[in-house]
């Protein structure tokens, strides 16, 4: 299945989901194994979103190895994986610019 | 942990409902009617100022009326970067999250447009040029260098202290002592401004969930120096008014004159804009769910803020 169909599909995969913190239709996605830390799951979320399960799963596994395997577990590890994705094009680049301001608003600083 | 009893949905769908046209609330046409006072004593106390006769106290009355809704317009230019910034961090996240976000900026944006409105029918009719506060950019840069809790925090004071000036002062003296059509203004800010309130403490609390004590005690400390400088900027308008009530009234006032009006027209605008906001029941109980002791350590400025 494309990348296009899988983002058509949101019920393609079975496991738990993320919360939902507004009520709205909760994605089915769920963390790749071996990605760990508190926000991992919303980054997952997010890059599946905009770019399909398979390409999400391709571009979290390239920006965690750039950072040495970090957990992702507050702001400032959110920041450091957004910064990879920012150094990208198009969409991967559109997700790291809008984690990047997330993680800002939750109190990371620009290193 | 701050705990809300409602949820971005319902701030959707309460804005679908009271949602208005800008040209309905204010016509483009409209003339002010300037033989009716716009705010009401408890803003703007000019009984106390004994030597002003009933002509000049009322156009003291405007003219702090005009300067009342610039200041909205003066702190709207923040807020909406502010909401935006953080509508861009749900961009790819939850649908309702950024609708409700996105609203939000844009009835901020619109707000500015009615204030900017009302502003050009009073200086085209007033009689007299009025000094405003100038450049809301460089302010609006002051307040978003501050930590992102500290500038939500001094958002959400704005919001919840325009929801009582409607409450308790103008829907009270609308159409009896006050002109009606500057009550409809505040009416429908009020109206929705009452959902930005509630997004504001849902947007606190995302910031709050993945705070240190350092960074609420710093985000507290920033919003008090916010406090402070807004101070300043307040006595500085009431400076202003003394020279737009000269230039309107005609006359030149005495030192001790031009000094009782600056003093009333500073703890008014304080009243109204700090220590309403400070003491807002729903403000305190935010704060206090964010840190034990901050309301407590906020009201300890209020003399010097006030």
């Amino acid at each position: 299945m494309g990348d296009a169909a899988e983002r058509a599909s949101p019920s393609s995969r079975s496991g738990s989901p993320p919360s939902s913190r507004s009520g709205a239709a909760p994605s089915s996605q769920t963390v790749p194994v071996g990605y760990r830390g508190e926000m991992a799951p919303l980054i997952h979320e997010r890059l599946v979103k905009a770019l399909g399960s398979r390409r999400a799963a391709e571009v979290m596994r390239e920006a965690i190895g750039q950072i040495g395997g970090r957990t992702l577990s507050t702001p400032q590890d959110v920041m450091a994986f957004a910064d990879v994705l920012v150094h990208s094009t198009g969409l991967v680049q559109a997700v790291g610019r809008s984690l990047k301001v997330m993680a800002l608003l939750r109190g990371a600083v620009e290193i | 942990m701050i705990a809300t009893n409602f949820d971005y949905e319902s701030c959707v769908r309460a804005s679908e409902k009271i949602a208005w046209k800008l040209d309905d609330v204010f016509p483009p046409d409209l003339k002010l009617d300037f033989s009716r006072r716009f705010l009401p004593d408890s803003m703007s106390p000019t009984a106390e100022l004994a030597f002003l006769d009933a002509g000049e106290r009322l156009k003291l009355n405007q003219i702090t009326g005009n300067a009342y809704l610039y200041l909205f317009y003066f702190v709207e230019e923040y807020i909406i970067a502010s909401v935006l910034q953080h509508a861009n961090a749900e961009v790819f996240g939850d649908p309702i999250e950024l609708r409700s976000l996105l609203r939000f900026a844009d009835e901020e944006v619109k707000h500015q447009q009615l204030f900017a409105r009302f502003r050009s029918a009073f200086d085209r009719d007033f009689g007299a040029p009025c000094a405003l506060l100038e450049n809301p950019q460089a302010v609006a840069e002051v307040i978003l260098a501050k930590t992102p809790m500290a500038v939500l925090l001094t958002t959400l004071h704005i919001e919840l202290m325009t929801q009582q000036h409607y409450t308790e002062s103008f829907r009270e003296a609308e159409g009896k002592t006050i002109d009606p059509f500057f009550a409809s203004l505040l009416k429908n800010h009020w109206l929705e401004e009452s959902q930005h309130a509630k997004i504001d403490a849902l947007e606190l609390k995302k910031l709050a969930d993945f705070a240190t004590v350092a960074q609420i005690d710093a985000a507290v400390a920033d919003y008090v120096d916010v406090l402070h400088a807004f101070a300043g900027l307040l006595a500085t308008q009431a400076a202003l008014d003394v020279g737009n009530l000269e230039v309107a009234a005609g006359r030149t006032f005495t030192e001790a004159e031009r000094a009782a009006i600056v003093e009333v027209q500073t703890h008014a605008y304080r009243r109204a804009f700090i220590v309403v906001g400070v003491q807002n029941a729903s403000f305190t109980k935010y704060l206090e769910q964010l840190s034990a002791g901050a309301p407590r350590r906020v009201a300890s400025h209020l003399g010097a803020l006030s």
